[in-house]
């Protein structure tokens, strides 16, 4: 169990991690907050012993996608459109605002891949793990996910 | 080229809201939860009161269709104020019911797909049972990655639709698409699509009515079990419907199997 002072550091260091997950995930605000306060929440009710900090981002990782699932679950979901957060973030450039949309328009499981392998620097076996599919898949996700966000940069351009 | 740099930008300005911070700390400093000692005498009786409250208002006459039993989690909504249309929300099936598949047939609605995204498809698949009923499961699949979580029942076209879009636009020229899927096919030009968030599953008794609809969230897969708007009115017809069920399991199974073999296609 984390001592609270160290609780509260992983809180901070982590909680922008737990929630881009998330928004990959729900591609929605106020659910992204609420799967981000779960998730903590649960790191500091845990009683795993952590055996580094690794183990502690890698296991949050695992909570959140297992969180971001459950989500699912329930019929009832509470909504925001994406322009309303987009709105609210600050692009530098309108390329940066063109990707954001054009990312958030795959298909989830490209979408969730691609974030994790791209910006958390997971290897594709990571990701197998992560997401409980086969590595091979994931291989193939990132590849279309590419290919995807190519096709439609270029129909953009 | 996939640009890591630019990706790396982009998302760097995602940031989780200030108050969940705040939130944290505030519900962190109440005492941590306390560890388990094992099953305690209050949580059986507290499921035991759970289980005999649940019956009472099972028996009452709480909210069935068919062997299907509306799930807490439409309870729990109405708790939070929201509105609950009748008739809607998560449905469990109660009540075993063998059954034997009889084939799988794709085939493609061109009023749903103009209704769809195009890479929609619709697939049926007839089951048997053991009283030599026949059943009709049906379900569109689309690469869509949203989700269907709200379904309206539309009169008009005797369907469940998803009652929530993701571009916000409804379908407002429905009528025309059925009279062009009727004649020379769907004038999709006219048709403002509605993209619905996910797969919709239906099953239906071809005499009669069951409803209900769940949400898998492994393969993002809604299900509706459908029919017309009469199912609730005869009591007699409520309790036949009974022992045509399937028991979830047997059901959930069923629809993993037809989703299964319509992924290897």
């Amino acid at each position: 169990m984390l001592p609270k002072e160290q609780f509260i550091e992983m809180a901070e260091k982590y909680m922008d991690m737990i929630f881009r997950i998330a928004f990959h995930y729900v591609k929605n605000r106020p659910e992204a907050d609420d799967i981000t306060q779960e998730v903590l929440l649960k790191l500091y009710n845990t009683k795993k012993d952590f055996e580094n900090e690794d183990h502690i981002r890698h296991w949050l990782m695992r909570v959140t996608v297992n969180c971001c699932k459950k989500t699912f679950l329930s019929p009832w979901r509470k909504t925001e459109p994406l322009e309303t957060y987009a709105d609210k973030l600050s692009f530098s450039t309108p390329e940066h605002g063109e990707l954001f949309y054009l990312t958030m328009d795959l298909p989830r499981k490209y979408r969730v891949a691609i974030y994790l392998y791209y910006y958390e620097d997971c290897s594709t076996e990571e990701i197998a793990r992560l997401l409980h599919i086969p590595k091979a898949t994931v291989a193939t996700h990132l590849h279309r996910g590419r290919e995807l966000l190519r096709k439609k940069l270029m129909e953009v351009k | 080229m996939f640009d890591k740099k630019l990706y790396v930008e982009t998302f760097s300005a995602l940031h989780a809201s200030e108050d969940t911070l705040a939130e944290i700390r505030k519900l962190t400093s109440q005492t941590r939860k306390k560890a388990p000692h094992g099953i305690r005498p209050v949580v059986l009786l507290t499921a035991l009161l759970v289980f005999l409250l649940s019956f009472a208002a099972l028996a009452a006459g709480s909210r069935r269709m068919g062997g299907w039993v509306h799930h807490a989690s439409v309870r729990s909504v109405e708790k939070m104020g929201l509105s609950c249309p009748d008739r809607l929300g998560e449905y469990r099936l109660s009540g075993p019911s063998p059954f034997r598949r009889i084939h799988v047939t794709p085939e493609e609605s061109s009023v749903l797909k103009a209704w769809l995204d195009p890479d929609y498809t619709w697939m049926s698949a007839e089951y048997q049972n053991e009283a030599g009923q026949t059943l009709s499961l049906g379900f569109g699949k689309t690469d869509h990655p949203l989700w269907a979580y709200c379904f309206s029942y539309d009169a008009e076209a005797e369907v469940w639709l998803g009652a929530e879009t993701d571009t916000g636009q409804k379908n407002t020229e429905k009528q025309d698409t059925e009279s062009s899927a009727g004649s020379s096919g769907p004038d999709i030009k006219n048709v403002e699509t509605t993209k619905y968030q996910g797969c919709t599953i239906y099953l239906a008794a071809r005499n009669r009515s069951m409803e209900a609809h769940w949400v898998d969230p492994e393969i993002g897969l809604c299900l509706v079990l459908s029919s017309g708007p009469d199912w609730i009115q005869d009591e007699t017809e409520t309790q036949n419907r009974d022992t045509a069920c399937l028991t979830q399991r047997e059901f959930l199974n069923l629809v993993k199997h037809v989703i299964d073999d319509n992924r290897t296609k």
